[in-house]
C-alpha cells in the first residue's frame, strides 16, 4: 500500500507528517511512502534522516498578503509543481495523500483532486491542520478532502464540518508525563525550589535568550528559584547563541551562588525530565510545543514568535491563553538597523510576570488543570483507524452540526491575523477608535492590536509603517510614543530618485503627519513633543505637518503654556505658501500667544480675502478669551469690529430633512446623530 | 429613422417637398436637440420617482437619520435619461447607417453601460466602494477603446478609407492618403505628423483619458454636464464644418466625407444636457452618476478622435483635463510614491472648496472658465 505525505516549508509541518508515517508503518505491513517537498526547505534535510524517501516539486508561498503581481511567480510554479506531482502520482499510485499544510502540500494534493475528477486514480485524501486557526493553504485544500483532522477542538468550525475529525497533534514518540519530585531528584533538585524551564526552540530565539538573560538578577534574588534555560544552538553570522548569552551572563557579574541556580543549556535532550520538574515554562507558541504543554499540564508564559504566515504563533497563543492554559506576552519586533527584523521582549517586563505567576500557586494550578483538560492525548492509534475505515469506505459518521455554525469570523485574533494592514486599521477604526481611554484598555483584543501597531512600524514599505503610526495612536500605544516622536522628527533622506520627484524624506510626509496626530491622541504634552512641534513648524518641507503641528499646539492649548519660541515659528508661517498653514497657525496663535497685544498686530488679517483666514483670527480670538489672556473689554477685541464679515461659504440646510427627523423623534426614535452637530 | 422617411418617402409626393428640409443637417440638428431636451423636461420627474423608489439613491437612505445639510439621498443613475433621450433623438434624426454615427452609438452604449453596472453595484451594496474596480473599469474601457481603434485603422473598415479620401483627392483636395494615420494639432491648417500605426496607442490613451477625466469631473452639482454640453457644442460645431466640403474649404479644414452627421448627435447631447441641468442645477434633484460621464466621456473620446482633434480637447476640455490631470497627479504620484499630497485636495474642485469656497461658487466659475474656453476653441476655427 503506497502514501504519499506531503506538507514542508518549514519543519512545524515536516514532523506531523513523518509522525503518522511512523504510525501507519506499524499497522499496515506492506506501506510504503513517497514525501512530496520543495527543494532547499526544512523537509529537504528532515526527511531523508528519518529514512524516507523524498522527491521534491516546485512550489512558493505567498510572500505578503498585497494582491498583485508577486501572486504571479508562486502560481507559475505552483502550476509547475502540480504537473510533476501528476506524474509522480501517476507512476507511485497512492493510495492516499497525507498533507499537513504549508505551500509545499499544494501541489501533491492538487494533483490527486484532478486524477480524482478524472475517474484516473481513487486516491484518498487527508488533511492535518496542527494550529488553532487554520493556514491559508489548508483552508485551500480542505475543500476536497476526505478527512481533515485537526489538533484543537474548536478549530473544526474553519472546516467543513462532515469531514472534520479531532485527532490531536502527531508526534512521533510518546511522551510520557514523568513524576514531579523524581524529575527533580534526577536533575538534583530540591523538591520545594521554584523551577523555571525556558526555551525557544531547537533552534532557539535570539528575543527570548536576551531577555531571560536581562530577568536573570530578579529572578534569582529569590534563592528558591532555579532557571533551566535553553539557549539553542542557532549560529547565524551575526547571532551565535551560546556565546551571546554567556556573554550576556557574565557582564551581569552574578555572584557564584546565583550563578550556581542558572543552568544554560544548549540542547536538552530529555526534555520531559524537565518538563516534569518544572513549575513554570517560558517558551515559543509552535504547535508541538503548545501539544506538550498540554500533555504534561504544565503552565506556561508563551511568547509567540512574531511576524509569521498569518502570525499563527500568537494567535495560537492566545487561543490557550482564552482557555486559561497560559499568559501570553507579545514580543516586540524592531528592525535591526541591517534591513532584516527581529524582536524585542523587556527583561524587566519578562521578570515582573514570572515572579507574579511563581508567587501565585493557585494560578499555576488552575493553569495547569486547564491545560490537562484542553487537549486530550493525540493517540496514534486515531489516525491509523482514520485511514484504515477511510479506505474501506467506511465514511465519518453523521455529526452534529452547530445551531449557527460561527464561522471563522467570530474569534476575533483570527480574524485580525486573516486581514490586511488596511483591513486591520478600518476595523480598529470602526471598532476600537470610538472607545474611550478605559474602556480601551479593557477591550479583549487591545495586547493584539498595539502588537499589530507594532510589526507595521517596523515595516519596508512606507504605506504600513503609516497603518502602524496611525494604529498606535488608535490604541493609545504610549509605550511606542518616543518612537513617534522620532518618526515625526525623522531627517533620513529619500533616495535620489524620489527626491527628485518631490519626496523628501525616507519617513514620509504621510507617516510624520500622522505621527504628529496621533501623538495628540496620546494625550501627553512634554519639552520632547515641544521641541518637535517647533522643529516641524519651522524646518518640515511638507505643509500637512505644519497644519498637524499648529492643530496639536491648538489641541493642547491648556497643557502647552505661553512659549516665545512657539510663536515666533507660527508668526514665521503666516507667510507660508499653503494658505493651510496660514490659517490653522494663525489660530494657533491664539493658542499659544502670551500677549494682549496679538489681536492689534493681527489687524492686516481682519481684511483678507479669504475667509478662513479671517475666520481663523476670531478663531485665535475665542482661544485668547477662554485662556484669559485678554478680558472682555480688550481693545483688542474692538479691532475686530471692522472685519469683513462676507464668506464665500455657507451649509445649505433642507427643511423638508428636518420635518422627517421630526417626525421621528415624535414617534419616539432616536435623535438624530448628524442633525445635533450643529 | 425620420431622415429616411422624408428623403425616401415624403419628399417624392407632391405637397410635401418641404419635407427636403430634413436632408439639411443644420435643421436635423436643431431638432435632434429639442427632442433630446423636451424628453428629458417631460420625462424628468417620474424617472427622478422611478429611480428613487428603486432604490437607485445616493446612500442608504435611513429614516429619521437623516442629515440636513448634506445631499445624501438624491438619486443617482441620472445618466440614463441622458443616455436614452440622446439615442432616441440619433434614432429619430440621423443617417443610422452612416459609420461615424455607429461608432459614437457603440461608445455611447458601451461606456454607458460600464457606469450603469458600476452604479447598479454601488446602490446594490449601498456603499459607494463596492463599485467595479479601477482595473475592470479601466479593462473595460481599453477593449473597446483597442477594438475601436483597431477599426478605425484598418482600412477596410475605416471611415476614413483611403477609397473616400480618393474621392476628395479626384476633386482637388490634397488630403493625404493615408490621412487616418495622421496627426492634427490646433491653430495649424495641415496634417503634421504621420504617426502610422503608432496612433492606435494614442487613441487607446486619448480615449482612456478623456472617458475617466469626465468621470472625476462629477462631483458636484452641474459641474460635469454644463462643460460637456460646451465641449460637445464645440465638437458639434467643427463636425458640421468638417463635414460640409464647402466650409471645409473656405476655413481650411480637413473635409471628411460623412462626419457631418455626428453634429446632429453632438447637438442632442447639448439639448440633453440642458434638459438633465433643469434637474441637477444645485441643490440637484438627480445625479449623473457613473452611467452619464462616462456615456458623455466616451462619446466625446471617440468624436475628437474621429474628427482628428484630439489636441482641440485640451482647449475645449479643459476643464476636464485639469480634473483629470490633478487626480492622477495626486493620487498616482503624491499619495502612491511619494507619501504626500501635492495638491490640498484632488479632484481640483475639491481644492477650491477646502479654500472655502461653495459649492455653487465653484461650479459657475467652472462654466465661465468653460465658455472661456470654448470661445478660444472657437478660435481656432479662423486662427489657423
Amino acid at each position: 500500500m503506497n502514501f504519499i505525505l506531503t506538507g514542508g516549508g518549514t519543519g512545524g509541518h515536516v514532523y506531523p507528517a513523518l509522525a503518522i508515517a511512523e504510525a501507519l508503518k506499524q499497522h499496515f505491513k506492506d506501506a510504503r511512502f513517497l514525501y512530496l517537498g520543495v527543494r532547499g526547505r526544512a523537509e529537504e534535510n528532515i526527511v531523508p534522516q528519518l529514512g524516507y524517501k523524498i522527491k521534491f516539486v516546485a512550489s512558493e508561498g505567498l510572500a505578503g498578503r498585497k494582491p498583485g503581481l508577486r501572486f504571479l511567480l508562486p502560481a507559475l510554479k505552483m502550476l509547475i509543481g502540480l504537473c510533476q506531482a501528476l506524474v509522480i502520482h501517476l507512476q507511485f499510485r497512492p493510495a492516499a495523500v497525507i498533507g499537513t499544510g504549508g505551500y509545499a502540500s499544494v501541489p501533491a494534493v492538487l494533483a490527486a483532486v484532478i486524477l480524482r475528477r478524472c475517474g484516473l486514480a481513487k486516491v484518498r485524501i487527508f488533511i492535518h491542520e496542527q494550529n488553532y486557526a487554520p493556514g491559508r493553504w489548508n483552508r485551500l485544500i480542505s475543500r476536497w478532502a476526505d478527512r481533515v483532522w485537526i489538533s484543537f477542538l474548536e478549530s473544526e468550525r474553519y472546516f467543513p464540518l462532515s469531514r472534520v475529525e479531532f485527532t490531536g497533534y502527531p508526534v512521533r514518540r510518546q511522551f510520557a508525563p514523568r513524576d514531579r519530585l523524581e524529575a527533580r531528584k534526577e536533575l538534583g533538585l530540591p523538591a520545594e525550589a521554584k523551577v523555571l524551564l525556558v526555551f525557544g526552540g531547537s533552534q532557539g530565539a535570539r528575543s527570548i535568550n536576551r531577555a531571560i538573560v536581562d530577568a536573570l538578577p530578579a529572578l534569582l534574588a529569590d534563592p528558591l528559584v532555579e532557571v533551566f534555560h535553553g539557549t539553542g544552538n542557532l549560529k547565524a553570522p551575526n547571532y551565535s547563541a551560546v556565546k551571546d548569552t554567556a556573554a550576556r551572563v557574565a557582564e551581569l557579574k552574578l555572584d557564584l551562588e546565583q550563578l550556581a541556580r542558572y543552568h544554560p543549556r544548549d540542547f536538552i535532550t530529555e526534555i520531559q525530565v524537565y518538563y516534569a520538574a518544572a513549575d513554570l515554562l517560558v517558551c515559543r507558541a509552535g504547535a508541538g510545543t503548545l501539544n506538550e504543554i498540554c500533555r504534561c499540564g504544565k503552565p506556561a508564559l508563551i511568547i509567540p514568535k512574531s511576524s509569521l504566515a498569518g502570525e499563527h504563533q500568537a494567535v495560537n497563543a492566545l487561543a490557550m491563553a482564552r482557555a486559561g492554559v497560559c499568559e501570553v506576552i507579545l514580543e516586540r519586533p524592531v528592525a535591526d538597523g541591517e534591513g532584516g527584523a527581529g524582536a524585542f521582549i523587556d527583561g524587566a517586563q519578562l521578570a515582573a510576570r514570572i515572579q507574579a505567576l511563581l508567587a501565585d500557586r493557585e494560578t499555576l494550578e488552575r493553569m495547569s488543570r486547564a491545560a490537562l483538560s484542553v487537549n486530550g492525548a493525540a493517540d496514534m492509534e486515531v489516525f491509523v483507524r482514520s485511514v484504515g475505515d477511510e479506505l474501506q469506505g467506511i465514511r465519518l459518521g453523521p455529526r452534529r452540526i452547530k445551531a449557527a455554525p460561527d464561522g471563522w469570523q467570530s474569534d476575533e485574533a483570527v480574524k485580525l491575523a486573516g486581514l490586511s494592514p488596511a483591513g486591520v486599521l478600518a476595523y480598529v477604526q470602526k471598532n476600537v477608535g470610538r472607545l474611550d481611554p478605559e474602556a480601551l484598555e479593557k477591550y479583549p483584543s487591545i495586547q493584539l492590536l498595539r502588537y499589530f501597531a507594532d510589526i507595521f512600524l517596523t515595516d519596508r514599505r512606507w504605506p504600513v509603517r503609516n497603518i502602524g503610526v496611525k494604529l498606535a495612536g488608535l490604541t493609545l500605544h504610549r509605550e511606542r510614543r518616543d518612537l513617534l516622536i522620532s518618526i515625526a522628527g525623522d531627517r533620513v533622506p529619500a533616495p535620489l530618485y524620489k527626491r527628485l520627484l518631490g519626496k523628501d524624506f525616507s519617513q514620509v510626509g504621510f507617516i510624520r503627519r500622522n505621527a504628529l496626530f496621533s501623538l495628540g491622541q496620546l494625550g501627553v504634552w512634554d519639552e520632547a513633543l515641544s521641541g518637535l512641534v517647533f522643529s516641524a513648524l519651522s524646518e518640515d518641507p511638507y505643509y500637512e505637518v505644519r497644519v498637524q503641528a499648529a492643530l496639536l499646539l491648538i489641541h493642547f492649548r491648556d497643557k502647552c503654556g505661553p512659549s516665545a519660541a512657539l510663536v515666533r515659528a507660527l508668526e514665521a508661517n503666516l507667510a507660508h505658501r499653503s494658505l493651510e498653514v496660514r490659517w490653522t497657525c494663525l489660530e494657533a496663535l491664539g493658542a499659544v500667544a502670551p500677549d494682549a497685544g496679538f489681536l492689534e498686530r493681527m489687524r492686516r488679517f481682519n481684511f483678507h480675502p479669504n475667509w478662513r483666514i479671517r475666520q481663523a483670527l476670531l478663531k485665535a480670538a475665542v482661544h485668547l478669551l477662554e485662556r484669559g489672556v485678554i478680558s472682555a473689554g480688550d481693545p483688542g477685541l474692538k479691532s475686530l469690529e471692522d472685519l469683513i464679515p462676507t464668506c464665500t461659504d455657507f451649509i445649505p440646510t433642507f427643511p423638508l430633512k428636518n420635518s422627517l427627523n421630526r417626525i421621528h423623534r415624535l414617534r419616539g426614535g432616536d435623535a438624530n446623530p448628524a442633525g445635533s452637530t450643529q | 429613422m425620420i431622415y429616411y422617411l422624408c428623403k425616401y418617402v415624403l419628399e417624392p409626393v407632391r405637397g410635401f417637398d418641404w419635407t427636403r428640409l430634413a436632408s439639411y443637417i443644420s435643421f436635423r440638428s436643431i431638432l435632434a436637440a429639442m427632442t433630446a431636451f423636451l424628453l428629458i423636461l417631460l420625462l424628468g420627474n417620474r424617472m427622478i420617482r422611478y429611480l428613487y423608489l428603486h432604490g437607485a439613491k445616493d446612500t442608504l437612505h435611513d429614516y429619521g437619520f437623516m442629515d440636513p445639510e448634506s445631499k445624501r439621498g438624491t438619486p443617482t443613475m441620472g445618466g440614463t435619461l441622458i443616455v436614452g433621450a440622446v439615442l432616441l433623438a440619433i434614432f429619430l434624426w440621423s443617417d443610422p447607417a452612416n459609420p461615424f454615427v455607429q461608432w459614437v452609438v457603440a461608445a455611447m452604449i458601451w461606456f454607458g453601460g460600464i457606469g450603469f453596472y458600476d452604479d447598479y453595484l454601488k446602490v446594490k451594496h449601498k456603499d459607494s466602494q463596492m463599485g467595479l474596480s479601477q482595473v475592470t473599469k479601466l479593462g473595460l474601457q481599453t477593449v473597446f477603446a483597442i477594438v475601436f481603434m483597431i477599426f478605425y485603422l484598418n482600412d477596410y473598415t475605416s471611415p476614413l478609407s483611403a477609397e473616400r479620401i480618393r474621392l476628395l483627392q479626384d476633386a482637388g483636395a490634397v488630403t493625404p492618403e493615408n490621412y487616418k494615420f495622421f496627426l492634427q494639432v490646433p491653430f495649424y491648417k495641415f496634417p503634421v505628423l504621420d504617426l502610422s500605426w503608432f496612433y492606435l496607442p494614442f487613441g487607446v490613451f486619448v480615449i482612456l483619458a478623456i472617458s475617466n477625466s469626465v468621470n472625476f469631473a462629477d462631483g458636484l452639482d452641474g459641474l460635469a454636464i454644463v462643460p460637456a454640453s460646451l465641449t460637445a457644442g464645440v465638437y458639434g460645431l467643427f463636425s458640421y464644418i468638417i463635414g460640409n466640403s464647402i466650409y471645409s474649404k473656405t476655413l481650411l479644414f480637413t473635409h471628411i466625407i460623412g462626419s457631418g452627421e455626428l453634429s446632429i448627435i453632438l447637438a442632442a447631447l447639448v439639448g440633453a444636457g440642458m434638459g438633465f441641468l433643469w434637474f441637477n442645477a444645485f441643490p440637484a434633484q438627480v445625479f449623473m452618476g457613473d452611467t452619464g460621464s462616462m456615456a458623455l466621456g466616451g462619446v466625446l473620446a471617440v468624436v475628437s478622435i474621429m474628427l482628428k482633434h484630439e489636441f482641440l480637447f485640451l482647449l475645449a476640455g479643459g476643464i476636464f483635463v485639469a480634473e483629470g490631470a490633478s487626480v492622477l497627479i495626486q493620487e498616482k504620484i503624491g499619495i502612491g510614491l511619494l507619501g504626500r499630497r501635492i495638491f490640498h485636495r484632488a479632484p481640483i474642485h475639491h481644492n477650491y472648496q477646502h479654500f472655502g469656497i461653495a459649492e455653487t461658487k465653484v461650479v459657475v466659475r467652472f462654466w465661465i472658465v468653460g465658455i472661456i474656453l470654448m470661445l478660444l476653441s472657437l478660435a481656432t476655427i479662423k486662427i489657423r
